[in-house]
């Protein structure tokens, strides 16, 4: 019978608590194959095993799926066969046949976690080579670099046979992290900062500023369709869409036109910061990545921050935009963040945005808009909420 | 009508009709535009692209919109076969593709590729073998249909470009599905690279056509312009017919099914007919049962095909592209002549119902006597 593996990341250093985190992996594996048909889905030995209960399960669509479940470091398909050796090398040949027929060099690998077997890992690994050998007499061992590496794990009750594994999401898994808020624009960047932060555990909440009738249906479009990409690793993403214009208009009108990028961050901060609060998040998220563009110089960052009164994560700040980009296309965001449209981001930037804003400067020109906080409420309560989940069809 | 040649076209789904009025009386916008009209445009393209990856079984960025089964084939095979010129030129066909491979192929020969082909075994079946012996390090590409449009003959494509991949894993696999798509399911697990198919072959409409080119898989393009369809096929985006061709898809019905009800009609049709003395089977044994190929000894195929068509039924003697041309697939097969002339192709779909196919089969029955020389 073949099965879908998992094995635990960093999961299985976990101490005590590590049944709340085993727990909700279970879950959320259980949650997101469900659709793809019956299966049965235990842990043991820090590994997750992923069996089909009858014919109608489509297991290659769920292999799919489990490639993106975070907590989970190496994934691969495997045999189940009864553990002694006959069955082991039987199941062996017939299950790894192909790949077998078209190596050169292999290696076979064994693992007991049933130390009672009656042979040790060396004599299994040998005698399930020499069975190999038998039937595919055009291959030659190589320890050292196997084009093919057989995977024999004598475990509690069954053998498992494999091939060697892919990597899997990594991280920790769904809802183990507490909730963050993700600010969205539509680049490449914010929904890679969201992914990371799903990837430590965290239920993301996504914040995106709209500047309607500046900016359209196109930048809509386009962060409703990142959500649902993000949303298949995260389970779901939810998003607030904040009408933003009215801030940017009175800050355009009312201050310095250099200082207007890092006034219009700010004040994007304090409104994430309302939708924070209300939706119970411990931290703000941002796609920042240092000396990118003005508003992320060390000191713009320092002007902004100054209004935060709870953490501010940056997952992105030291990675190159390369870096970014591969991750982007890994999510499947890339394409989608490329698209034309203009965020609210672009609208009234000023030709020469100051670079080392000083704070006091800063301060001073908030301080002559006494009512852009009354602007800042009434935008966080005109969001638009929206929620998308792994399953959705703009997911896919 | 009882209309058989449903290899040649199909009739187009009402609501299929319904659906393009609709767009484009309402959805005219370009989808490249910024404004809400064009993003529609886009919307509407976005939604049938993952309605048709999910027939074909693949990821949405795998699929791109073309305007036919044609167009595709020939972007697909001159474009890879082109863009692995630096280490290889052989290319292998099967030698009963539709003329949008075999012309394509024989263009690529004039660029200076070997051109291989592989004819089919006496049955009409092609054998794997065949291709995989003549599969090499200097091939850039194998390119077979999954089911042939005049025989209906069946290819295990899948099976066919896994293979070729164990010789050689740089080797572009082509797979014409044209005729099979929505009918029998052709798995696309990466082996096979790139795959046509087309509207109007499943009550769609005529003008559209899909190419799915695997993730990651590299060919050139073959025109150029505005960059649509990530820079594959430019060209303004037909949004009228491409959410045509995914009504038709979503209104089509299970793959299994259909093939159920059409294999018991094609039984129907083939039992009642099959001990006339002048009847011969032209199509193999295993043939998708969407495609009866059969020869009527004695009575030339566009005789009998209008004498059908007064009779109200309408079928083909051999493809329609091809007009009055001999059959290329049943010369491939060696038949002797009198067979080739004498041809009709009763091609079904999942409407066609055992009704339409016992008339048929009285129909030609009444042509053999009617037409009789005496």
């Amino acid at each position: 019978m073949e099965i879908i593996l998992g094995k635990y990341g960093e999961l299985a250093l976990k101490g005590l608590n590590k049944n709340a985190f085993e727990s909700a992996l279970i879950k959320t594996i259980k949650k997101r194959l469900s659709r793809f048909g019956d299966f049965r889905v235990y842990s043991s030995q820090s590994t997750v095993y992923v069996e089909p209960q009858n014919e109608s399960c489509d297991i290659d669509s769920a292999y799919d799926e489990f490639k993106r479940i975070f907590g989970l470091i190496a994934v691969g398909k495997a045999a189940i066969c009864e553990k002694n050796l006959d069955a082991i090398s039987r199941c062996a040949v017939s299950y790894l046949g192909s790949e077998l027929e078209n190596a050169k060099t292999f290696k076979v690998k064994s693992k007991r976690a049933d130390k009672k077997f009656p042979m040790t890992s060396m004599e299994l690994s040998a005698e399930v080579g020499a069975y190999i050998l038998d039937n595919y007499p055009h291959l030659k061992v190589d320890v050292e670099e196997p084009e093919l590496e057989v995977i024999c794990e004598v475990r509690d009750s069954v053998a498992v046979v494999h091939a060697s594994q892919e990597r899997g999401a990594g991280g920790i898994p769904n809802g183990t992290g507490g909730r963050v808020a993700c600010m969205l624009s539509g680049g490449i960047d914010s929904p890679v900062a969201a992914w990371m932060m799903a990837r430590r555990g965290c239920e993301i909440v996504g914040v995106h500023f709209m500047s309607p009738p500046y900016t359209g249906e196109g930048a809509l479009y386009k962060v409703e369709r990142l959500a649902g990409k993000v949303a298949r690793w995260s389970n779901r993403f939810p998003i607030y869409e904040v009408p933003f214009t009215d801030c940017q208009v009175m800050i355009r009108d009312n201050a310095p036109e250099d200082l207007f990028t890092i006034l219009m961050r700010r004040s994007m901060l304090r409104i994430t910061q309302m939708i924070a609060e209300k939706e119970e998040c411990g931290a703000v998220v941002t796609g920042e990545s240092l000396g990118q563009v003005a508003s992320q110089t060390l000191k713009a960052i320092q002007c902004t921050d100054d209004v935060a009164h709870m953490p501010v994560f940056r997952p992105l700040i030291g990675n190159d935009k390369i870096e970014i980009t591969e991750i982007a296309r890994r999510i499947d965001t890339f394409d989608i963040s490329i698209e034309p449209y203009e965020d609210c981001c672009t609208i009234f930037t000023p030709k020469h945005p100051r670079t080392r804003p000083a704070l006091d400067l800063v301060i001073k020109a908030e301080e002559e808009m006494p009512a852009l906080k009354e602007l800042e409420k009434a935008a966080f309560e005109a969001s638009i909420f929206k929620m998308f989940r792994f399953d959705d069809e703009v997911s896919l | 009508m009882i209309y058989l040649d449903n290899a040649a076209t199909t009739n187009v789904f009402p609501e299929v009709a319904e659906v393009i009025a609709s767009v484009l009386r309402d959805s005219f916008g370009n989808p490249s535009s910024l404004y809400s009209l064009g993003i529609e445009s886009k919307k509407i393209v976005d939604r049938s692209r993952a309605q048709i990856a999910r027939a074909m079984g693949c990821d949405p960025s795998e699929v791109y919109f073309t305007s036919c089964g044609t167009e595709s084939n020939n972007l697909a095979i001159l474009g890879a076969a082109r863009s692995r010129k630096a280490w290889g030129n052989k290319v292998i066909v099967s030698g009963i593709e539709h003329p949008s491979v075999q012309n394509t192929a024989a263009s690529l020969a004039n660029e200076g590729f070997e051109v291989v082909v592989i004819p089919p075994e006496e049955d009409g079946n092609l054998s794997i073998d065949g291709f995989l012996n003549e599969v090499d390090k200097r091939t850039v590409l194998v390119t077979c249909m999954r089911v042939n449009n005049e025989t209906g003959a069946l290819t295990d494509t899948a099976l066919l470009a896994k293979k070729v991949k164990e010789i050689n894993r740089r080797t572009a696999f082509h797979c014409d599905a044209v005729q099979s798509f929505m009918k029998h399911t052709t798995a696309l697990d990466g082996s096979i690279d790139s795959m046509s198919v087309s509207g109007h072959k499943i009550h769609g409409p005529k003008g559209i056509g899909v190419l799915y080119l695997r993730k990651g898989f590299s060919l050139e393009k073959t025109q150029f312009g505005g960059g649509q369809e990530k820079g594959m096929r430019s060209g303004t985006e037909n949004v009228a017919y491409i959410a045509g061709m995914a009504k038709a898809v979503e209104l089509i019905g299970p793959v299994r099914k259909n093939l159920e009800h059409v294999g018991i009609c094609r039984n129907i049709l083939w039992d009642s007919i099959r001990n006339l003395p002048e009847v011969r089977l032209n199509s193999p044994e295993s043939a998708s049962p969407y495609i009866l190929n059969i020869s009527v000894l004695g009575y030339r195929s566009e005789t009998m095909l209008h004498f059908l068509e007064s009779e109200g039924v309408f079928v083909s003697s051999g493809s329609a592209c091809s007009k009055g041309e001999k059959s290329h697939t049943l010369e491939a097969m060696c038949l002797d002549d009198d067979r080739v002339d004498s041809a009709l192709r009763f091609s079904l779909s999942a409407e066609t119902t055992e009704d339409d196919v016992k008339t048929a089969a009285e129909a030609l029955k009444k042509g053999i006597k009617t037409l009789e020389r005496k």
